[in-house]
């Protein structure tokens, strides 16, 4: 492996790393798709390293490749349009983007687990919510049907769903969208995943449901000593849920490394951008919030240097030239003209 | 201002542009019954504020605001706009009183014809309202298009699918305005944008409460979003309010338990939440709002509830000025 191969996260002097090797460790990945307009790189050279019981988030806006990269990890990008461009996603040292599609499925659903953003597309409408729950550990754990169920039942008191033995047996309309969403945790933990993706779990629900289920993932999480990459395009909910972020524009990371560090003092101007963007409670009403000027570049079309460049504040005459590259650890980000350190903020200050 | 449009005359209330009384929105179910998605919600919005109206599903919020419109008419209580009772007009009288009241929903792709072109969508509601010449037409969808800023001669013949999200909310917000109503609805019209472009939107509305002299209700489920354009907050629970208040009072010393627990669910960037702190979780599902709990209906969540919230229903009261909510045991300030 080259030496920038497993760039950050490994290493974190001074966290509670475990010595061993991470558990996933995601080098070059690329993704493109074939469109209409040309090939898109959704996912363009992503590396990262993930260590066992670390929650890593994935954050950015609508077509920052966040999602495509928790399918590419996942192998689910329907090839076509899907083409896997190359990089390598090493899952405990296995390399899963070689591995023929009967061993993925093995891991698919036991060692790795996915939750979706919309409970009742990722449920099936016909089949009583006990049955697919006992649909898993009945193909990965070979468990009879009795010892299934009782183990459906089992992960829907887990998951803190009331009156769990009468769910069991009610279809997936039958429940609100919180309950749904309990429902398609219970799946996802049912083999006692080591690595769980959750794709925006809680983008859909209600903001008092959102903190429940929320909740429920950090606590398993940390109980169960499993890894999480968290992917989601709000970052006040990552700022509680996470150790490290990623932060993606245009296909590729942008900036990463702790998350108190890059929100509280981020080197990336768009990340910068993002959070002055956003409304905040502690903030007067009518202030002028600081929106980002004009859109993302297209996919099919990415400029020769920065992918940020034509919005950023900071650009200089090299970035429209020079593409920067993630550099830096913990703290990584891509920028030639990066924004001030948390220390030198302090001391204009 | 063109002669179509009927003056507002000022009620007794001055300076009151809107007065909603006991609105009652219910709709039939299976089995003869009948639920109230809106349950006797009382509000006044003044001239030239921003009224925030928030609250999770099912606690009646846009039902509230389509009400307002008359889309569908409510099934009881009053809307009066100046002097004109809403509900209780017909035909031609209510549709020329609704063109000063405007209503922008949160889907911008779905409420536009994708058929038709940028300019004819904006021009649409001052064809429609007739007795405008072509030309004045034209001036004035220009400069509807130039205040949610798009370059008119650009857009003009383009259709909604050549226009991103953001875009499209934009002509929403142009066709709204076009026929410069005095009151303008917004349900949830940010909700389906990224942050950075969300901030455009939310600042452009500012612009447009300005330079049009707008009064607005702004209907969201997201806290942040509402604190930062609106005067004064409604919150919403199950077809009630239970807090209404300036909106600082209301973020800064929340006095309703529920308002209070919906600001401690709030990810936020500058306090993470701390998942092994229970106090910061709202427990239990939202009840049905077919069948909600007697008395107060957040009683069945709230951590503050006792035998008495199960037997009276709380009314609003004030407890400092221009602070009101309905609570029989409210936190104290």
């Amino acid at each position: 492996m080259p030496a920038d191969a497993i760039p950050i996260g490994a290493v974190r002097p001074g966290a509670q790393n475990p010595p061993e090797a991470p558990l996933l460790v995601v080098d070059r990945l690329c993704t493109h798709l074939r469109t209409p307009q040309g090939l898109a790189r959704v996912v363009d050279e992503v590396s990262f390293s993930l260590a066992r019981k670390r929650v890593l988030a994935v954050v950015g806006e609508s077509g920052s490749g966040k999602s495509m990269l928790a399918r590419s990890i996942m192998g689910l990008v329907p090839e076509p349009p899907g083409i896997r461009a190359g990089g390598r996603v090493l899952f405990d040292g296995r390399d899963l983007l070689v591995l023929p599609e009967h061993e993925m499925r093995g891991i698919r659903g036991r060692d790795i687990a996915m939750v979706f953003q919309d409970p009742m597309t990722s449920l099936n409408p016909v089949l009583r919510v006990g049955e697919q729950i006992a649909e898993v550990v009945r193909h990965h754990l070979g468990m009879d049907r009795a010892a299934a169920r009782a183990r459906a039942l089992e992960l829907l008191t887990a998951v803190g769903i009331p009156m769990p033995e009468r769910r069991l047996d009610e279809y997936p309309h039958q429940l609100s969208g919180g309950l749904r969403q309990r429902v398609v945790i219970a799946i996802a933990l049912a083999c006692r995943p080591r690595l769980l993706i959750a794709d925006e779990p809680t983008t859909a629900l209600d903001v008092s449901i959102q903190a429940q289920i929320l909740r429920l993932l950090k606590r398993y999480q940390r109980e169960n000593d499993m890894a999480m990459i968290f992917v989601s395009h709000d970052l006040g909910t990552v700022a509680g849920i996470a150790d490290d972020i990623a932060v993606m524009y245009a296909g590729r990371i942008v900036e990463y490394g702790p998350v108190a560090q890059v929100l509280n003092a981020p080197r990336m101007p768009y990340t910068e951008a993002l959070l002055r963007s956003i409304p905040r409670l502690d903030a007067p009403s009518h202030g002028r919030l600081d929106a980002i000027r004009g859109r993302p570049p297209l996919l099919t079309a990415l400029p020769a240097g920065c992918a940020f460049q034509a919005r950023c504040r900071y650009a200089e005459p090299r970035c429209a030239t020079e593409r920067p590259h993630l550099s830096g650890a913990p703290h990584a980000f891509a920028c030639w003209f990066p924004c001030p350190t948390a220390a030198a903020r302090e001391s204009r200050a | 201002m063109t002669a179509t449009h009927a003056p507002l005359r000022p009620t007794e209330d001055v300076g009151v542009l809107l007065q909603v009384r006991d609105l009652v929105c219910s709709y039939p179910i299976r089995g003869n019954r009948s639920f109230n998605a809106v349950d006797g919600v009382s509000f006044d919005v003044r001239l030239g504020e921003t009224l925030g109206l928030v609250g999770e599903s099912g606690c009646g919020k846009s039902t509230t605001g389509r009400a307002i419109i008359q889309l569908p008419r409510p099934t009881g209580g009053s809307v009066r706009l100046g002097a004109d009772e809403l509900t209780t007009l017909r035909g031609d009288a209510l549709r020329t009183r609704r063109r000063q009241l405007q209503m922008v929903f949160q889907d911008p792709i779905s409420s536009l014809n994708p058929r038709r072109t940028c300019g004819d969508i904006v021009a649409e509601p001052l064809r429609i309202a007739g007795g405008i010449a072509e030309p004045q037409i034209r001036a004035r969808v220009e400069r509807a298009l130039e205040t949610v800023g798009f370059d008119p001669a650009v857009v003009w013949d383009r259709r909604p699918h050549q226009f991103s999200g953001g875009q499209c909310q934009r002509i929403s917000l142009a066709r709204a305005i076009v026929g410069e109503p005095k009151f303008l609805i917004c349900d949830e019209p940010v909700s389906s944008l990224d942050v950075s472009v969300q901030a455009q939107i939310l600042n452009l509305l500012e612009d447009m409460k300005a330079s049009y002299g707008l009064t607005m209700i702004f209907i969201s489920h997201d806290l942040a979003v509402i604190k930062q354009v609106s005067d004064r907050v409604a919150v919403m629970y199950l077809g009630r309010l239970c807090e209404l208040a300036p909106a600082d009072a209301l973020y800064g010393n929340p006095r309703h338990p529920y308002t209070a627990a919906l600001l401690g669910c709030v990810p936020r960037v500058d306090r993470p939440t701390d998942y092994d702190d229970d106090a910061l979780v709202l427990e239990g599902e939202l009840p049905s709002p077919i069948d909600p709990p007697s008395g107060c209906r957040f009683r069945t969540r709230c951590p503050r509830a006792r035998d008495e919230c199960a037997q009276v229903v709380p009314e609003m009261r004030e407890l400092a000025p221009g602070h009101r909510v309905a609570c029989h045991f409210p936190l104290e300030s």
